[in-house]
């Protein structure tokens, strides 16, 4: 039997999670805590990604859960909760951008310890992740934010669609593009 | 003398990191502080029971939405009565400016239809037309509703004595037909026109159905006996309303036949292809005749392509890993013949996704413009790096070697190094580079790497770089970390090679009709008209800055509209390069089409009209004229267009020249704002003027590393943002250096003729020698902003 099959890893089970969540959320806080814990490391990587240091990023958190909880009521349900948290978060992003310069990217993260105690492989691990970081870095600001937003916030594209208000394979051949443009660009620097 | 080795392992340049994979450990090193996230946790458990107490207050009465449920037993009358129900709570909640956008969101309306339903509702994605001996009928729209289906035609090459309009008359039935999938036909119950355009009225067409025709014994209003062409017959395509593309417009996965194409001894051939509404996939079997070639990858310079009988050309969608996984299998029917190949052919097979197709497409051509392989080479040399090899040296060679029958002359060779600044300090990559002299193409095939390894263990893996425009290959060895710089012979081997064969290979095959027809029974007859999507030429003008945009042609389709912007009338010297996306200095994309009701179509990557692509080419050209810009497709209802065009590139042509002076001991001793190693700029003042404009360089710098330094020049902003020219490029006829002698353009110009980026280096020793340069131009590339705005009708004007 001829048969065509596509299967999106992209969290549909959890699109549909959450809307029950958001919905026993209206009506008992503590359910708030599961959406909570389920984004909070994603929106605070996202953040991360944008403003480039902890306690930046840790604000910038806060502010966007408190605008979560209190936007609660109001929020439709309509297409993706965490494209709606992660609206918000950009919001809270670029209102940070209009009152400080922005820092480097991933500066401090570089630190973190890779590789246990081998030196060589946290050397060639961590010159590796410098030369993406310089990589995305060239990269233009809205091709930045379609990275940090699959790869930080590990959104799904139609969430991604959401966020940046495009379509769904508009935002797919974009990401797809840049994947492949940043490996020919990393050929060309390869010594 | 050579040797004769164990078979050779099949060389490979340095993989890339699996980059969605470094990606994801990139982002991810940052994770918040587990004390701050269970603190904000306890916070935010407090504060919601403040907003859970607030939220009550605002709850609707629930006695509304019994109202609306009984409403929707009817449905015609539910449009209307909800569209004034979501008006009176609407406006009363959030104002009139945002109740028509959220009533746009749930219906559509339709100029001399009126407001339909999207829901349940069926229209032409795109308008389409057939031209008989002159007269071309077009089919503006078709609107399939629940309770009736109208067809809104035009016509055009008419004489007004031909026509005999008659508006509101009622028609003899069996004139005008629109005949369904199961060859019912449904004659024309009522039919109105005005000023060369007519609505017929039909019954409605049942649900599922997406491909209708229409019959039109004679144009509307034309009588019998005109010598008018008569006995139209006109196939269209319908959609869902809300521009969704679903299951039932796409075939089942099918097997084509005859779908192969060769070249070199290599056979392509699609096993099997499947449509969805989100990509279309086609499976691809590869089979060549010498065994001992391995790792085929289909596509060098271009990608493979999907191209259609319109005029669409599909590009490949995200591969698998990217959050999808494409499968297609055809299970072979008892009887059928399944194609195979002999025993000791080698073939591998690969699937390809690309973008959706579109549903009216019935012929799709697979284009691959070639085929890479790693093939087997052998071979030797000895080097001598003498007594006390330094980074920085280098030797000339005269080694020549037959590589996979390509003949290669090395040239010389250099040690270099190339550091790189992380936190913890410094870290060296040292390799022996061995230039090769530009290798020609042998019968379509292009040497682009070759695999070497050397006896010594100090000497790992290989390098290797090629740079498809000035065919300049580069190979070499790497030496491990920490190792000293050997002295004395260094004994290289050949290992593999990698080889390019040109093609393009063209797989043709005929697309089966889609689920709903095979479901009615009736396929469609094989000598049925095809409508062609209607091209609209000269539609819209803007002038800004004092230069003139026209779209010259605009293409709307189901799968995309195809913008083409010409200058008109530009000054002398002065060409449209292209369209840019975005109005400098800024970055963000601000190039898109809008329709009257606010939506907005983005450039599309997925799909492009007509384009072929271009082969790599080596030298300058003309510069092209216009641009052709692809967007997403317009939604079915929309009347008008208006093209938002930021920003444009100009090429201006005029002789211009100007020093450079590299200084001397200049070193990479700092880094520019994305960490790559960096001269310090020097300044420079240069002002170039062509075909009425002016820009000035204001300083230079050199970037990169001991491999591949680069000079980078760097020009001022424009005195005036809003209407100055920025540069974005020179193009240069000849480059001389500090010695007098011209550069290879081909080397000196690596990304392109016209650049603002240039290597300087010697491409022997990579050294760049400090002293004068000299350029000379032809003409630089200018970007200037807008912004234009081109709008014109879709429809009836």
């Amino acid at each position: 039997m001829p048969s065509l099959s596509s299967q999106d890893r992209g969290g549909q089970q959890n699109t549909g999670n959450d809307a029950l969540l958001v919905r026993a959320a209206r009506r008992d806080p503590a359910a708030f805590a599961a959406l909570y814990r389920r984004y909070v490391t994603p929106i605070y990587r996202y953040l991360y990604s944008r403003v480039g240091n902890a306690a930046d990023a840790e604000d910038l958190t806060t502010q966007t859960f408190v605008a979560a909880l209190e936007g609660l009521s109001g929020y439709h349900e309509r297409g993706s909760f965490a494209a709606w948290l992660f609206t918000i978060a950009r919001n809270k992003a670029a209102d940070h951008y209009r009152q400080h310069t922005p820092q480097l990217p991933l500066h401090e993260a570089l630190d973190s310890p890779a590789h246990g105690d081998n030196p060589l492989a946290r050397m060639i691990c961590r010159e590796a992740l410098q030369r993406l970081s310089a990589l995305v870095a060239r990269l233009e600001e809205d091709k930045q934010e379609l990275l940090r937003l699959r790869f930080a916030g590990g959104l799904t594209y139609p969430e991604i669609a959401r966020v940046v208000d495009r379509s769904e394979a508009a935002v797919k051949m974009a990401v797809y593009r840049l994947l492949r443009r940043m490996e020919a660009e990393w050929e060309e620097d390869n010594e | 003398m050579s040797e004769q080795l164990q078979a050779p392992r099949a060389h490979r340049t340095p993989a890339p990191p699996r980059i969605e994979q470094a990606l994801g450990n990139l982002f991810a090193a940052a994770d918040p502080e587990p004390a701050f996230v269970k603190a904000l946790e306890g916070r935010l458990l407090a504060q919601a029971h403040t907003v859970q107490r607030q939220a009550v207050l605002s709850r609707v009465p629930t006695r509304w939405t019994g109202w609306l449920g009984a409403l929707r037993c009817h449905r015609a009358v539910a449009v209307a009565a909800g569209l004034l129900l979501i008006l009176a709570l609407a406006v009363a909640a959030i104002g009139p400016a945002r109740v028509v956008a959220a009533i746009q969101d749930l219906v559509g309306y339709v100029p001399g239809i009126g407001f339909v339903d999207l829901e349940e509702t069926r229209l032409l994605a795109a308008p389409v037309e057939v031209t008989r001996d002159g007269v071309t009928l077009r089919v503006e729209q078709v609107i399939a509703s629940p309770d009736r289906t109208e067809v809104v035609v035009r016509t055009e090459g008419l004489r007004p004595e031909d026509v005999a309009w008659d508006s509101g008359a009622r028609l003899d039935g069996g004139v005008f037909t629109l005949r369904l999938p199961n060859d019912r036909g449904m004659t024309s119950q009522k039919f109105a026109s005005r000023f060369g355009e007519g609505t017929f009225e039909f019954g409605p067409v049942p649900d599922g159905m997406y491909r209708v025709r229409l019959e039109l014994e004679r144009l509307p209003g034309v009588p019998a006996g005109s010598g008018l062409p008569e006995n139209w017959v006109i196939p269209l395509e319908l959609r869902p309303a809300t521009g969704e593309l679903v299951a039932g417009l796409f075939s089942p996965p099918y097997a084509p036949d005859g779908a192969e194409d060769a070249h070199h001894g290599i056979t392509l051939r699609v096993l099997a292809a499947g449509h969805s509404p989100k990509e279309t996939a086609v499976r691809v079997q590869m089979a060549w005749a010498d065994p001992e070639w391995a790792r085929p990858t289909l596509g060098y310079i271009h990608r493979p392509q999907l191209r259609d009988d319109l005029g669409h050309v599909y590009h490949e969608g995200p591969m698998p890993g990217s959050g999808s996984v494409v499968q297609v299998e055809v299970m072979p029917q008892p009887g059928d013949a399944i194609p195979t190949q002999p025993a000791d052919v080698p073939t591998e097979e690969v699937t390809l996704a690309f973008s959706t197709v579109s549903p009216s497409a019935r012929e799709l051509v697979l284009w691959v413009d070639g085929v890479d392989f790693e093939v087997p080479a052998e071979g030797r040399f000895v080097v001598d790096l003498g007594d006390d090899p330094q980074m920085g040296d280098a030797w000339p060679l005269d080694v020549h070697l037959d590589v996979a029958g390509f003949p290669v002359h090395l040239t010389a060779m250099r040690l270099v190094q190339e550091e790189l600044q992380l936190r913890d300090g410094p870290a060296m990559r040292r390799y022996l580079l061995f230039t090769v002299e530009p290798v020609p193409d042998q019968n379509g095939w292009t040497l682009h790497s070759i695999g070497l390894r050397a006896a010594l263990a100090v000497w790992e893996g290989g390098y290797g770089r090629y740079r498809p425009q000035s065919r300049i290959l580069t190979t070499g060895l790497s030496l491990r970390s920490g190792a000293s710089v050997p002295s004395g012979l260094v004994q290289v081997f050949v290992e593999g090679a990698s080889v390019y064969f040109q093609g393009p290979w063209r797989l043709r095959w005929a697309v089966p009709a889609s689920a709903a027809v095979a479901a009615a029974g009736k396929e469609p007859a094989a000598d049925e008209v095809r409508t062609l999507p209607v091209a609209r030429h000269d539609v819209a003008s803007s002038t800004h800055s004092g230069l003139t945009l026209e779209v010259s042609e605009a293409v709307q389709t189901d799968r995309l509209l195809a913008a083409t912007v010409r200058l008109v009338d530009p000054p002398m010297g002065v060409t449209l390069n292209r369209v840019l996306s975005s109005r400098p200095p800024a970055t963000r994309s601000s190039l898109y089409i809008e329709d009257s009701r606010g939506r907005r179509s983005e450039l599309n990557d997925d799909v492009s009209w007509g384009i072929d692509p271009l082969p790599v080419q080596i030298g300058g050209g003309t510069p092209p004229r216009s641009d052709t810009l692809n967007f997403e497709p317009l939604h079915p209802t929309a009347r008008r267009a208006t093209l938002h065009l930021p920003a444009i590139e100009l090429f201006l042509s005029g002789s211009m020249a100007f020093d450079i002076t590299v200084p001397e001991g200049i070193e990479m001793s700092s880094q520019d704002r994305f960490g790559i190693p960096a001269s310090e700029p020097w300044p420079v003042d240069i002002a170039l003027q062509a075909a009425g404009y002016e820009v000035h360089l204001s300083s230079a710098h050199l970037l990169g590393s001991d491999i591949t330094p680069l000079l980078v020049l760097i020009a001022d902003d424009p005195p005036d943002p809003d209407t100055g020219a920025w540069l974005t490029a020179v193009r240069p006829t000849s480059i001389t250096g500090p010695d007098g002698h011209p550069l290879d353009l081909a080397h000196a110009v690596p990304y392109g003729r016209t650049n603002y980026v240039f290597d300087l280096s010697d491409p022997e020793t990579a050294v760049v020698l400090p002293g004068r340069y000299h350029f000379e131009l032809d003409g630089m590339t200018v970007a200037v902003p807008g912004p234009w705005e081109l709008t014109w009708n879709l429809g009836a004007p």
